[in-house]
């Protein structure tokens, strides 16, 4: 009987499961598919109507339309949006509040507006108070909400508080805002470290001119900034302290000292030092003691560039015979070649958030910005036509990068998005501007 | 006695000759019952539509995404109001911002599958609200609605974009523009392509027999997928990682008239970016035109892929 029943079992168990896989199948199959993989655009259709003054008096009305300016050109610097002509809305904002309650999200649907940006201005005396609301329409919800109150001295600093969230909230990432850009700036004798916003604003002279200044390179905490001086007829580190504004000489071994750059978790630095004869990578303390030498080739080895967790560097070597791009391993210490293409590939710069490095390349006798994938090799250009484009430089949540380019004759500073579209100048500074370095989110 | 006896017999004989056969017997006939019944509860049709396998019971009543002004503003809104008319804080406010409505909401947007849920539901509802739909009766409604939102004169977009491009040309060299032209040019011709698909679709649903050999839902398809192009904004700056290879999966449910009744993720990419991007591009391509006539419903499946941008 058992022998019976067991038969009956699995006849039982066979004929369902010939029943159900097709039947389960056909749950996925019954829907006819069709694939969309070209997008129409690839900016994002924003609608910013013209921030209110909520309390009276000229000034806020100019308060208004400060803070509406900042923000429209800050959120279009990233590249990521479009903003919606004033002319299409169809609604007149002056007569619309800014709330979720005064607004029909469906007037700003019809118009395409995939994000809707509102925000009020009061001010009182001093004191400016200021709320903006980010909304999507399609969704009909509220993505953020923030109401910041300072000084009207802090006007732009409050704006872009809110530009980071808006950031922050479509993407995870955030720092782009609270960054700077250092670079060497002036005629030759006159060089100096230069510092300014993100965007070009709030331009400084940070150190004292001289000969030759070369590689500033921002610590991790965003405080202070090495860099390479010819003093003593030779190139020695200095580290300038934002804070107080002062230089500190940090290392001056014999021959040179170059190219320095921070190691991330740590508070020392690697650089390229020639005290032994050939001129090497060390990882040198925060005193500026050295600490390890990491390369030891007969070639010259400079520029490290450190992963985003300090475990490996990229760096230019000639060990081949022409600079090339290898990327080091620092636990084991084994080395991998990373760019094969062209006789001079240099200037690497390893993304903050990913494997991705940028660097500067020469081929058919242009130098361009290249973007290598470090675990893949893959590439692309970044850069092309007219003038060099070199010395390029992350921004600190990868999505954009600073360079040089020579092609409207100086070399000046430029910027794109971390894939080579809207290049533009980055500031309007007479004389010559190199070797750019964006700085790591202001902490 | 002797029947007795036969029986006995009989009972006996069954038992011990006739057993195997007739056990075979019975697990035939057991199977085909089995395959009937299962049969009829698989391809009845009462066995319910395939939104009873997605849609859980219990979520109808959370509308995350139902907004008209009516409803009342979250308490941070409340907030905002009231501090303007107290008198404004000192300056070291400003280091830590009032949080405002938004909080809620974002937090939300995180939480896929439940999102997807409700919004299945709160879209049915807020299609009545707070889209000022056309009456369905009217055939060519979704021409007229999409020639609103975007009025396209092709030569004069050529026109503008020439004019603008120019202008920049100084600062991004001749060959970047000539490359944009072609490439805008692409587009408009893409546009055109468009516009004699829907014109071939809505014939079609007006009743007159299709042109050629083109299966009338084919030609449907063909029109929502440049709908769905002409819609979509994909930054993949904005994506962050590389967006190649990944796939997010929706189904949209089209009544006849066009709408889209029902939108729901089949897959989504693991971007959360690319995900709401293709939800925005399916809301926005809504109404989509009339299906073809006899179709009182249809289920697509779209794939939005932005492989294509990457070289």
């Amino acid at each position: 009987m058992t022998r019976v029943f067991r038969f009956c079992l699995i006849t039982a168990v066979i004929a369902a499961a010939v029943l159900f896989v097709p039947f389960s199948g056909s749950c996925q199959d019954e829907y006819d598919y069709i694939n969309i993989s070209e997008p129409f655009a690839d900016k994002i259709p924003m609608a910013m109507p013209v921030f209110k003054a909520l309390s009276e008096g000229d000034t806020v009305e100019q308060a208004a339309v400060n803070a509406y300016e900042i923000m429209q050109e800050s959120l279009s610097y990233t590249g990521y949006f479009k903003m919606v002509d004033r002319k299409a809305f169809l609604v007149d904002p002056e007569n619309q509040g800014i709330t979720p309650k005064d607004i029909n999200l469906k007037n700003w649907r019809d118009i395409g507006a995939e994000l809707l940006i509102t925000g009020g201005v009061r001010r009182k005396a001093d004191v400016l108070q200021m709320e903006f609301r980010l909304f999507d329409p399609y969704r009909g919800s509220v993505l953020l909400g923030k109401r910041y109150t300072g000084s009207t001295g802090d006007q732009r600093e409050m704006v872009l508080k809110f530009c980071s969230e808006v950031i922050r909230s479509l993407t995870g990432r955030r720092g782009l805002f609270e960054s700077r850009i250092a670079f060497v700036g002036g005629e030759k004798g006159q060089r100096a470290v230069y510092a300014c916003d993100f965007d070009g604003q709030n331009l400084v002279r940070l150190t004292d001119p001289q000969d030759i200044v070369v590689s500033p390179a921002w610590s991790p905490d965003g405080g202070s900034l090495a860099y390479t001086e010819y003093s003593d007829d030779h190139p020695n580190i200095y580290v300038f302290d934002l804070e107080a504004g002062q230089k500190k000489r940090f290392a001056s071994y014999e021959g040179i000292n170059l190219t320095p750059a921070w190691q991330p978790g740590s508070q020392g630095l690697a650089a390229t030092l020639s005290f032994e004869g050939d001129e090497n990578i060390y990882l040198l303390t925060g005193t500026g003691k050295v600490d390890k030498k990491l390369t030891d080739s007969w070639g010259v080895d400079v520029s490290p560039s450190f992963s985003p967790d300090g475990s490996r560097m990229a760096f230019v070597s000639n060990r081949s015979g022409s600079p090339q791009v290898y990327v080091m391993d620092l636990e084991s210490g084994s080395v991998s070649r990373l760019t094969y293409d062209g006789k001079y590939n240099t200037q690497p710069d390893w993304s903050p958030v990913s494997d991705k490095i940028v660097y500067s390349g020469m081929k058919n006798g242009d130098i361009n910005i290249y973007v290598i994938d470090a675990e893949s090799g893959e590439k692309s250009r970044l850069t092309s036509g007219k003038g060099s484009n070199e010395a390029p430089s992350w921004s600190p949540d990868g999505s954009m990068i600073v360079f040089t380019s020579t092609r409207s004759g100086l070399p000046q500073l430029y910027v794109m998005t971390a894939s080579g579209t809207d290049q533009r100048r980055l500031l309007d500074m007479p004389g010559p501007q190199k070797l750019p370095d964006w700085s790591p989110a202001r902490q | 006695m002797s029947g007795k006896k036969r029986q006995s017999q009989a009972v006996e004989l069954y038992g011990a000759d006739l057993r195997p056969s007739f056990w075979a017997v019975c697990v035939f006939a057991s199977l085909f019952i089995h395959v009937a019944v299962l049969g009829f509860v698989a391809f009845s049709p009462w066995a319910g539509s395939d939104e009873q396998w997605r849609r859980p019971g219990d979520t109808i009543d959370v509308d995350l995404v139902s907004f008209n002004p009516e409803t009342p503003a979250p308490p941070g809104n409340e907030d905002a109001q009231a501090g303007g008319e107290s008198s404004p804080a000192d300056t070291d406010d400003r280091g830590a911002p009032v949080e405002d409505s938004g909080e809620e909401s974002s937090s939300d947007s995180g939480d896929g599958d439940e999102q997807a849920v409700a919004v299945k539901k709160g879209r049915s509802r807020n299609v009545a609200k707070g889209y000022d739909l056309k009456e369905p009766s009217s055939g060519d409604s979704s021409d007229s609605e999409a020639e609103e939102k975007e009025p396209v004169d092709p030569d004069k977009v050529l026109a503008d974009a020439v004019s603008r491009l120019e202008e920049q040309a100084e600062k991004q060299g001749r060959s970047s523009v000539e490359d944009r032209i072609s490439r805008l040019r692409g587009e408009v011709e893409d546009e055109d392509y468009r516009e004699r698909l829907r014109q071939r679709a809505s014939q079609g649903s007006q009743g007159a027999a299709p042109s050629g050999d083109l299966d009338p839902l084919e030609v449907y398809q063909a029109e929502v997928a440049a709908l769905m192009k002409q819609n979509w904004a994909f930054s993949s700056d904005m994506a962050g990682e590389n967006t190649k290879g990944l796939e997010a999966r929706l189904i949209i449910k089209i009544t006849g008239d066009g709408q889209i009744e029902d939108v729901w993720f089949e897959k989504r990419s693991g971007n959360s970016y690319l995900d709401e991007s293709a939800y925005r591009t399916v809301m926005k391509a809504d109404p989509l035109p009339p299906l073809p006539e006899g179709q009182s419903q249809y289920h697509l499946m779209l794939g939005f892929t932005p492989g294509g941008l990457r070289h």
